[in-house]
């Protein structure tokens, strides 16, 4: 017997981060944003993303025959999932519920991650949308209307909002009746948002793409002009330049993530099951988090307009790079044990769609392996490394950027300028992802 | 083509940050459970024994967690209480409810308890497996306690 558990799918969950981690990631955190923002160099290293280009690789990735096949290749794996949803049974067995929510969800992280933008160039909604314009001889990428272009990517953002929403506050999310509708939603806004406006409107509105478009920035791999390059990391994140919106993605993702943590501690659990109307708090909380990102990151980056010559506006999206590292920190720190062990029993259930005990891919007779969870020392280094890391990554990304659009301080006679002067646009903006480091490792010790 | 080229500044602060995340793992310091034994006198109380027994196969009643647990009102309590178990440490419910309810305990396959309106009930399991768990009311959907197994 599976009790459905009350919170997400997951019912055993990787323990407090202990506080010793707590302290120690907060520490190195500070000493190390200190050492980067007083000693790091003064002139701009990752001007040009630079790299190795890759043309042979380019040419079979975009050869049309390897295209074609990821995408029917993601397409059957979409379908076979979607059969579940259909006309599976409505219990925790049925592998839709892991796919949503572990391996679709969290899986984005590392696959964007190792990959780049594979979700991209395989996106089941594009080549449904492609199929569709196939068959009615048009153009996918022309629809009835044009998108303002201003739109950017705000309505991924209120997208991912909505998938954190189903995620971590839907009453009986694991239920297929809710399930469908979400899903179903989802399917039918995008494929007519894309017949309306072209095919512009995924990458304008899909939570999942913008997601993984997101993380896909600190991957590796990187296109520049017709042709991917192999890069650094840092330069890659150094030259992204989100759309509109990109920075409101951002928030969304990093508020949910915190959220998912707030959400368990003592202190909000009582204040929530206290309340007359739960569901109004916990969506208060949740898009209360996802402001206070975007407000703080907003502000921080606006601030640097002081000591430039943009305008304040111009700012949070050219240093959105600097937060992505922090993003993924978050997310692998807090999703690794769900993916490790949801993804497992996901991928034994999906041998059985249907629950008529079917053994189609060989997987339905495996076990799953919870060895990691006798390990919580190790569960809590991968935490502790993972915020830590992508903090450091982060920062040296936002000091980057700052040099890059400032250009090196200067007095009046054209000197170089005292330190003093280097250091202080970058402040608010340092102390802002301090901020955002000690608030996840804290949440992760879930008081 | 433009390789960045890395500041040697760059790997001594790479190298500070692993000496420093080395230490919490190697001080030994770390593993040892960060809040005491059951908080918040009257709705759980362990008894004696409890706080560093060491996993054992044989889950005695001396060092078993007992939890109160109240549910009036539509209103659970204890209400989303942390408690710290250790592995094979057994755990007994006491249960008075003012409707008729399931408590769930999602620990190894699950553990569920029936309770009448009116008629205390007392149940008990064992925590075998380390991670985090919730016990919650079926029937309200709220958070009675999280145990935290290490």
């Amino acid at each position: 017997m599976i009790l459905i558990p009350l919170h997400g799918i997951a019912s055993r969950r990787e323990l407090p981060l202990p506080f010793s981690f707590v302290v120690a990631g907060a520490a190195i955190a500070l000493a190390i944003s200190f050492v980067v923002l007083v000693f790091a160099w003064r002139r701009p290293r990752f001007a040009a993303v630079g790299g190795l280009p890759l043309p042979r690789l380019t040419a079979v990735l975009d050869h049309g025959g390897v295209r074609l096949a990821a995408r029917l290749l993601v397409l059957a794996v979409f379908g076979w999932a979607a059969l579940a949803m259909m006309a599976g049974q409505d219990l925790l067995t049925n592998p839709i519920f892991g796919f949503v929510f572990a391996w679709v969800w969290v899986g984005m992280v590392p696959i964007s991650l190792l990959s780049g933008q594979f979700w991209r160039a395989t996106n089941p909604l594009r080549t449904v949308h492609l199929g569709l314009c196939a068959l009615a001889r048009v153009d996918p990428d022309h629809g009835l209307l044009r998108l303002p272009p201003r739109l950017g990517t705000w309505p991924a953002a209120v997208g991912v909002l909505c998938f954190a929403w189903l995620e971590l506050i839907q009453p009986d999310r694991t239920t297929l009746a809710v399930l469908r509708v979400w899903v179903l939603g989802w399917f039918v806004i995008m494929i007519i948002g894309a017949v309306l406006f072209g095919r512009g409107w995924i990458g304008a509105a899909d939570p999942l793409e913008a997601y993984a478009s997101t993380v896909a920035q600190l991957s590796v791999w990187r296109r520049v002009g017709e042709q991917i390059r192999l890069v650094d990391p840092l330069a890659g994140l150094s030259a992204w330049r989100p759309p509109p919106g990109g920075v409101a993605v951002i928030a969304a993702l990093l508020g949910s993530t915190a959220y998912d943590s707030f959400a368990n501690t003592t202190w909000w659990i009582q204040t929530v099951q206290r309340s007359a109307h739960p569901l109004v708090w916990e969506t208060g909380g949740l898009v209360m988090l996802a402001l206070i990102v975007l407000c703080s990151f907003a502000a921080a980056a606006a601030w640097t307009a002081r000591y430039g010559s943009r305008g304040p506006g111009a700012y949070p999206r050219l240093m959105a790079g600097s937060v992505v590292p922090i993003v993924v920190g978050y997310a692998i720190a807090h999703y690794t044990t769900l993916l490790i062990l949801e993804g497992q029993r996901t991928a034994i259930n999906f041998s059985d769609p249907l629950g008529r005990g079917w053994n189609v891919f060989g997987s339905a007779e495996m076990g799953v392996n919870a060895a990691i969870f006798n390990h919580p020392t190790a569960i809590a280094m991968i935490q502790l490394l993972a915020i830590v890391i992508g903090h450091v990554l982060g920062i040296v990304v936002a000091h980057e950027k700052a040099i890059q659009l400032l250009g090196p301080a200067r007095t009046a006679a054209g000197e170089p300028a005292a330190d003093s002067r280097a250091i202080a646009p970058q402040l608010p903006m340092l102390l802002v992802m301090i901020g955002y480091t000690c608030a996840g490792l804290v949440l992760l010790f879930s008081p | 083509m433009q390789i960045p080229r890395w500041d040697p500044r760059v790997t001594v602060a790479g190298v500070t940050i692993g000496l420093c995340l080395a230490l919490p793992g190697c001080t030994g310091a770390p593993a040892a459970p960060t809040s005491s034994p059951p908080a918040t006198p009257g709705s759980a109380s362990a008894t004696a024994g409890s706080a560093g027994a060491a996993p054992s196969a044989s889950s005695s009643e001396a060092n078993a967690v007992v939890i109160d647990i109240t549910i009036a009102n539509g209103q659970v309590s204890p209400s989303g209480e942390k408690l710290s178990l250790t592995r094979g440490q057994k755990v007994i419910m006491n249960v008075t409810s003012d409707q008729d309810d399931e408590i769930h305990a999602h620990v190894g396959d699950g553990y569920e308890l029936e309770v009448t309106a009116g008629k205390p009930v007392t149940g008990s399991f064992v925590a075998t497996d380390g991670g985090s768990f919730e016990i919650e009311s079926h029937e309200l959907d709220k958070i009675i306690a999280i145990l935290n197994v290490r």
